[in-house]
C-alpha cells in the first residue's frame, strides 16, 4: 500500500544525514514529526478505505479483484489472530472457509430461505469450531499444524466425494442471495459494500481483541505458556476461545466467498488453497492483523494479475516467499513497523538535541550526550525488529535515565543472551 | 526498599483455624524406577520463612513442582491451609493463594516489563478473558503495575522488553510476577541463582521486606542466601528429608555438615560445596 513507501521515504533522508539543527526550526520540525507520527495510521486507514470505496463503486474487473482480496483478507486476519498472537499457525483454514461456503450453498439448495441458510452456515461453522477445538487445542507446534491440515483434508474429501450432498467436482452454484427490503445482495453494488462493511467490522473487532487483556494473554501463551499457567491462567481455555473466534470468522469469509463467486467447488478448499491463506499471513506479517490483510492483497494480485503475463507465476511467488522469509521475516508489516520505529528514533533524537541546546550554550558538548547516552528506544511498537542497531541515538529529554534510580546492578550492561 | 506486596491477602474464607499454611503427607515421586522424592512430610506454619536446602539432585525442584501442581505425585498428598490440593492443576492452586517463582527465570521475554506485570495482575481476575477493552485502559491495573515496579526499582524500565533486562532485574521481575498475584504462600525456587554477591544481597533485602503474614517457602542449595531470610529449614538429600529444625540448629547439625562437607577421610578431598566450612 502506498503508505508504506510513503513513510519510509519521509524518514530515510533525515535519518541518513546526521543532525537536524536545533533552534526554532528544530522545534517546528519536531512538532511536525510528532503530529505526522500520530496521524499516519488514521490517515493511511482513511485513505485505504476511500480507495476501496472508489474501486468498489466503480465496478468492473478491479472491483471483483478487490472483493476477492477482502474475502481472503478476512480469512488471513482470522488465521493471524491465533497464529500470530498465540503462536498456533493453522494450515487448514481454507477448509473452514469451505464449511461456511458449503454450509450456505447446501442449505440454500435444500430450499432454506437465504437468511436461514446464512444462519445454518454460521451455526455449522461455530459448532465445528467448538467441537474440533477440544481436539486441536490439546496440541501445539507442528502437531497442531498437522491436525489442522488433516481437518481441512477431511473437509475437502467430503466436498469432493460426498456427491449427493456437495455435487462433487462440479461444485454447487448459488443463485439466491439474502435481501432486506429493497436491498438485495444480488445487486452488485449492495453486495460489494456489504463485503467491505463486514471486512471493516471484523478487522476492527480483531484489532480490539488483540489489544485487550485477552489478546495480551495470547501473546503470553506464545511467549511462555507454563509461566502464564503459574499466574493463574487456564491457558487451554484462552487457546480454545481464540481458536473458536478464528474458525467462526473464517466461516464468515466463506459465506461472503460464495456470495461473491456464486459457486463453491472443491478446488477452492484444496491443499494449495490452505497453503495460500497461511502464505498470505506470513507474507503480510504474523502478529499484526493489518499485515495479513496486505498479504491477502499481494497474493490475490500475484494470483490474478501476474498469471496473465507469466504462466510460471507460481515459481516467482516461490522465490518471493523465500526472499521474504530470509530478509524480512516480519513480512510487509515489518517494514511498516521499522519505518515507525525510525520515526520514533528521529523524534527522540530531536527532542534530545533540543533539550541539550536549551541546557547548555556550547553546541559541541550539546550534541554529545544526545548522540550516545540513550540505551533504549522511546516507545516500543510491537515485538519485532527490536533493538535495531543505529537507533540508539535516543535520549529522553529531561530524562529519567534508568541508572538514576537506586543503583541498579549495572542496568543495561549484562544482557541476557 | 518499600514493601510492594504490603497487601498480601488476609486469610481466605473457609480456612480452618490453626491449619498449617502448607502441608505435605508422605509425598513421593518416582521417574521410571528412580525415586526423586521419597516420603516427604512437611508442615509449614502460616507466616513462616521456610527454607529447603540440599545439594544438587536432592529432589528440591521435583518437590516444588509437586507443591505448585506442575507435577503429580506418585503418592502422598499436599494441602494448603487444610484444603487438599493434590489433584488441582496449577492455575487453581494459584487462585487459592499459592504463588511460585522458577529457578530458570521464566518471564515473558518478548513482552515489556509493563506487559509482564499486566498479565500477572489480571491473573486472578475475570478480566483476563475480557475482549473489548484495551488492556492499557485498565487504570487501576496500570497504576498497580507502576507501583509494583517502583517498589523494586524497575520504575524506569516499564517499557523495556524483558529480554533486554539485566540478569538481576530479571530475577526481580520473576519474583514480582509472583507477588503481583498477592499470594498467601510463595514458593521461591533458588531466587538468587546465578547472581553476583551484590545482587544476592539485593534479593535478600527484597525477601526480608516482604509482609510478615506472607508464608515463604524457599529452595536453596547455598546456605548463605538462606541465612538471614529463613527461620526454619528442612534438609533434603537423595529425595528424603534428613533433618529439619530452626536455622540455627540446622547449621550445626552433624549430618548436614557431613552432607555439605563430605566425610573427612584421611587424604580425601571434601565433597560438595565448601561454602559451609566457615559457618560460625
Amino acid at each position: 500500500m502506498s503508505s508504506v513507501s510513503g513513510r519510509a521515504g519521509t524518514t530515510t533522508p533525515q535519518g541518513g544525514g546526521q543532525r537536524a539543527l536545533p533552534g526554532p526550526h528544530g522545534q517546528l520540525t519536531l512538532t511536525a514529526l510528532e503530529q505526522s507520527r500520530r496521524l499516519a495510521g488514521p490517515v493511511a486507514g482513511a485513505a485505504a478505505l476511500a480507495v476501496l470505496v472508489t474501486i468498489l463503486t466503480g465496478g468492473g474487473f478491479a472491483s471483483t479483484l478487490v472483493l476477492d482480496m477482502l474475502v481472503y483478507a478476512i480469512a488471513a486476519m482470522a488465521l493471524d489472530f491465533l497464529g500470530g498472537y498465540a503462536g498456533l499457525i493453522s494450515l487448514g483454514n481454507a477448509g473452514f472457509l469451505g464449511v461456511g461456503a458449503y454450509g450456505y450453498a447446501i442449505a440454500e439448495v435444500h430450499s432454506f430461505s437465504p437468511w436461514a441458510a446464512v444462519g445454518v452456515a454460521l451455526g455449522v461453522t461455530l459448532g465445528l469450531g467448538l467441537g474440533l477445538g477440544i481436539v486441536a487445542v490439546r496440541v501445539k507446534g507442528i502437531t497442531f499444524v498437522i491436525i489442522t491440515l488433516a481437518i481441512a483434508e477431511v473437509i475437502w474429501g467430503l466436498a469432493y466425494q460426498w456427491v449427493g450432498l456437495s455435487e462433487g467436482d462440479n461444485g454447487i452454484p448459488v443463485s439466491v442471495l439474502p435481501s432486506i427490503g429493497p436491498f438485495s445482495l444480488s445487486n452488485g453494488l449492495t453486495l460489494r459494500m456489504t463485503v467491505l462493511a463486514v471486512f471493516v467490522v471484523i478487522a476492527l473487532l480483531l484489532v480490539t481483541f488483540v489489544r485487550s487483556p485477552f489478546g495480551l494473554s495470547l501473546r503470553g501463551v506464545r511467549s511462555n505458556e507454563a509461566r502464564l499457567a503459574a499466574l493463574g491462567y487456564r491457558t487451554g481455555l484462552h487457546r480454545y476461545v481464540a481458536w473458536v473466534i478464528m474458525v467462526f470468522f473464517t466461516g464468515v469469509a466463506g459465506i461472503l466467498y460464495v456470495f461473491v463467486n456464486q459457486l463453491i467447488s472443491p478446488t477452492t478448499i484444496d491443499f494449495s488453497a490452505n497453503g495460500l491463506i497461511t502464505i498470505m499471513v506470513i507474507f503480510g506479517g504474523l502478529g499484526s492483523i493489518w499485515g495479513p490483510a496486505l498479504g491477502a492483497v499481494a497474493m490475490v494480485l500475484f494470483q490474478q494479475e501476474l498469471s496473465i503475463y507469466l504462466s510460471r507465476w507460481q515459481t516467482l511467488l516461490g522465490f518471493t516467499l523465500i526472499a521474504v522469509v530470509l530478509f524480512g521475516p516480519q513480512g510487509i508489516w515489518g517494514l511498516v513497523r521499522a519505518a515507525g520505529r525510525r520515526w520514533d528514533a528521529l523524534i527522540g533524537r530531536l527532542q534530545g538535541e533540543l533539550a541539550g541546546a536549551a541546557g547548555q550554550e556550547s553546541p559541541g558538548t550539546g550534541a554529545g550526550p544526545a548522540g550516545g547516552s540513550g540505551d533504549r528506544q522511546p516507545r516500543r511498537r510491537g515485538g519485532w525488529l527490536r533493538g535495531v542497531p543505529g537507533l540508539a541515538g535516543k535520549a529522553p529529554p529531561a530524562g529519567s535515565p534508568p541508572g538514576a534510580g537506586p543503583a541498579r546492578h549495572g542496568a543495561g550492561e549484562t544482557r541476557k543472551p | 526498599m518499600t514493601t510492594p506486596a504490603g497487601h498480601a491477602r488476609a486469610g481466605g474464607a473457609g480456612d480452618a483455624p490453626g491449619q498449617p499454611a502448607l502441608e505435605t503427607h508422605s509425598l513421593c515421586r518416582r521417574f521410571h524406577g528412580l525415586t526423586a522424592v521419597a516420603d516427604v512430610s512437611l508442615k509449614v506454619a502460616p507466616g513462616a520463612r521456610f527454607g529447603i536446602i540440599g545439594p544438587n539432585g536432592a529432589g528440591k525442584t521435583t518437590l516444588f513442582n509437586m507443591l505448585s501442581g506442575e507435577l503429580r505425585p506418585t503418592s502422598g498428598s499436599v494441602s494448603l491451609f487444610g484444603r487438599d490440593i493434590t489433584a488441582l492443576p496449577p492455575y487453581r492452586r494459584v487462585a487459592l493463594g499459592l504463588g511460585r517463582t522458577f529457578q530458570i527465570t521464566r518471564v515473558f521475554s518478548d513482552l515489556t516489563v509493563l506487559e509482564n506485570l499486566t498479565l500477572a495482575l489480571h491473573g486472578l481476575s475475570r478480566t483476563k478473558l475480557s475482549l473489548l477493552r484495551p488492556w492499557r485502559g485498565y487504570r487501576r491495573v496500570m497504576a498497580e503495575a507502576a507501583e509494583l515496579a517502583a517498589g523494586f526499582g524497575l520504575a524506569g524500565r516499564l517499557t523495556v522488553v524483558a529480554a533486554e533486562l539485566s540478569h538481576g532485574e530479571l530475577r526481580e521481575l520473576e519474583v514480582l510476577l509472583a507477588l503481583a498475584l498477592k499470594p498467601r504462600v510463595l514458593l521461591l525456587d533458588e531466587p538468587a541463582a546465578g547472581l553476583s554477591p551484590a545482587e544476592r544481597g539485593d534479593i535478600q533485602a527484597l525477601l526480608r521486606s516482604l509482609p510478615p503474614e506472607l508464608t515463604l517457602v524457599m529452595i536453596e542449595h547455598d546456605m548463605d542466601v538462606l541465612r538471614g531470610v529463613v527461620d526454619f529449614t528442612a534438609v533434603l538429600h537423595l529425595g528424603a528429608l534428613v533433618a529439619q529444625g530452626p536455622m540455627r540448629e540446622i547449621q550445626h547439625d552433624e549430618r548436614v555438615r557431613e552432607l555439605y562437607l563430605g566425610r573427612a577421610r584421611p587424604g580425601g578431598e571434601p565433597a560438595g560445596p565448601a561454602r559451609e566450612a566457615g559457618a560460625p
